[in-house]
């Protein structure tokens, strides 16, 4: 017999405020519409009425669990658009705080991960490791979750001696203490039944729905901005591309488990070739953006950067009119991309499998619905 | 984007497509729009990245950017839609995927894609009256 059921938007395991509309058949899901956009803010329509340099809080609550990505996205768009070019030493701490951010990011995810599938133990712990960054965080941007801390032209602030040890200090300790969660959750029958062989996604439909990130790399797709594209200095440092090919739920896992080295590994690197200098580019617009930064945004331009974030292929297209403020604004908020998928991918799944999938899949609705 | 995908590629597809800005940015009739993404999506260009619809108070533009796996360069597409028919087909059948953008769009700015499998708004309430994006739709408290 098939039951409608209503699936979010409080339940615990839809990480925010997804809704979806589920028909069931005993556990087995009939079909699927997600129901979106439930805390959808107006990010587009807000940019077009502020300043460019007042869009820069809005950009960080994006994807508030990722907001330096999204701070260096937007960031980075207006800089292209402006034709300003960040000093190396801003280049290079700017990069150590994007993967810095993706590795809470990943905690983070695995932390919820272990939740759905019952393992509040992993919750806890990936919790512990990411506090201990975020007070790296604080320390150096004065925020935990939001910063403000990268200006157009440069940084804010410089980054203090003290603070790059305490930055080795906790990529040490998260380095440590990553091989408890892996026996945690790998070593669970219940983590490999809802793994192994569920929500296999093939590289065509990934292509299709326009998956990118961990998502996309799960299934295949040889795909990261960060080395086809790349901004900052991640062209000068050496790190891998992690892809898996089965596509399932496990994939996902390994994936995002396997970036989260690489991120520190390019943290470490990047900390010890930290060139000195000066960490905002000599140009009015550092200065008195408000009236220097019109004077540099072309009549009829546009910039459009993509950028790696935690979730997937984050980008900002701006069309300018010679004023102050943004024309237009797009964001492309990869969550939105990724979900689009699971109303193919959960027929005929169960219930159970369906949460699982929804965590390996990592959506975060400040993203989504903008 | 080498010259010579350039040639073969949208010139031999699609006769009407001109340079608009760059190497890779090509403005395209409204109605050639699902072939030119077919022509480029075979030729490798398979990731659609985004959809952008923006209003021009006279008219209407929708922008589509098209990435290759590996590749730094972003093909971008341009149609022009008059002011009084904002429509334009849809890239569904090519990308599935592309119907949540399409809904987006016709949901935030009012711009309609024919033949797309779902016309419902996605981010907005269902019963939402209006299209929040455009120019004409002060910015402010919505009573």
């Amino acid at each position: 017999m098939e039951t409608p059921l209503h699936f979010g938007p409080q339940h615990p395991s839809t990480h925010g405020v997804l809704h979806l509309n589920l028909v069931i058949d005993g556990e087995r899901v009939v079909s699927c519409d997600p129901d979106i956009g439930l805390i959808h803010r107006g990010l587009e329509k807000i940019a077009e009425n502020r300043m460019y340099f007042k869009y820069t809080p809005v950009a960080n609550k994006i994807d508030y669990v990722a907001a330096a990505a999204w701070e260096h996205c937007y960031i980075s768009a207006v800089e292209k658009l402006t034709g300003i070019q960040p000093p190396e030493r801003a280049q290079w701490a700017r990069m150590i705080i994007v993967e810095l951010q993706r590795v809470i990011s990943h905690l983070f995810w695995i932390g919820t991960l272990g939740m759905d599938l019952g393992q509040p133990t992993v919750f806890v712990w990936a919790l512990r490791e990411r506090e201990r960054l975020l007070d790296v965080f604080e320390e150096i941007m004065g925020g935990r979750m939001t910063f403000g801390w990268m200006i157009i032209g440069g940084l804010r602030d410089d980054l203090t001696p003290s603070q790059v040890l305490m930055i080795r200090d906790a990529v040490r300790v998260v380095r440590e203490r990553l091989p408890d969660y892996y026996h945690m959750m790998e070593e669970n029958g219940i983590f490999r039944r809802r793994m192994r062989g569920v929500g296999v996604i093939d590289r065509d439909q990934a292509v299709a729905y326009g998956l990118t990130g961990p998502n996309a790399r799960a299934s295949g797709v040889q795909y990261d901005i960060r080395r086809d594209d790349p901004y900052l200095k991640y062209g000068d440092v050496e790190w891998d591309v992690i892809t898996r090919v089965a596509g399932d739920n496990e994939a996902r896992y390994e994936v995002r488990r396997d970036e989260i080295i690489q991120s520190l590994r390019i943290v470490t690197r990047a900390l010890d070739r930290l060139p000195e200098g000066p960490i905002r580019a000599p140009t009015a617009a550092t200065l008195h953006p408000p009236i220097a930064l019109s004077m540099r945004t072309p009549k009829d331009g546009e910039a459009l950067v993509r950028a790696e974030c935690p979730r997937g292929e984050g980008a900002i297209y701006i069309r300018s009119d010679g004023t102050n403020y943004p024309y237009r604004l797009r964001i492309r908020g990869p969550s939105f991309n990724n979900l689009s998928i699971l109303p193919a991918l959960c027929r005929g799944m169960s219930v159970p499998d369906l949460v699982a999938t929804l965590a390996t899949l990592d959506p975060v609705f400040g993203e989504c619905d903008r | 984007m080498t010259d010579d995908e350039r040639r073969i590629l949208p010139a031999a597809a699609i006769g009407s497509i001109a340079r608009a800005n760059g190497p890779n940015d090509f403005t395209v009739e409204r109605a050639k729009v699902p072939e030119a993404c077919a022509a480029l999506r075979a030729a490798g260009w398979e990731h659609l990245m985004l959809i952008t619809g923006i209003d021009w108070k006279t008219s209407w533009e929708v922008v589509y950017h098209l990435v290759r796996f590996g590749d730094r360069d972003v093909v971008t597409l341009r149609a022009r839609l008059p002011r009084h028919d904002p429509v334009v087909p849809s890239v569904a059948t090519i990308w599935p995927g592309a119907g949540w953008d399409e809904r987006e769009t016709f949901d935030l700015l009012g711009i309609r894609f024919a033949g797309t499998p779902d016309e419902r708004r996605i981010l907005l309430p269902y019963d939402y009256e209006g299209h929040p994006l455009r120019k004409d739709v002060p910015y402010g408290n919505v009573s």
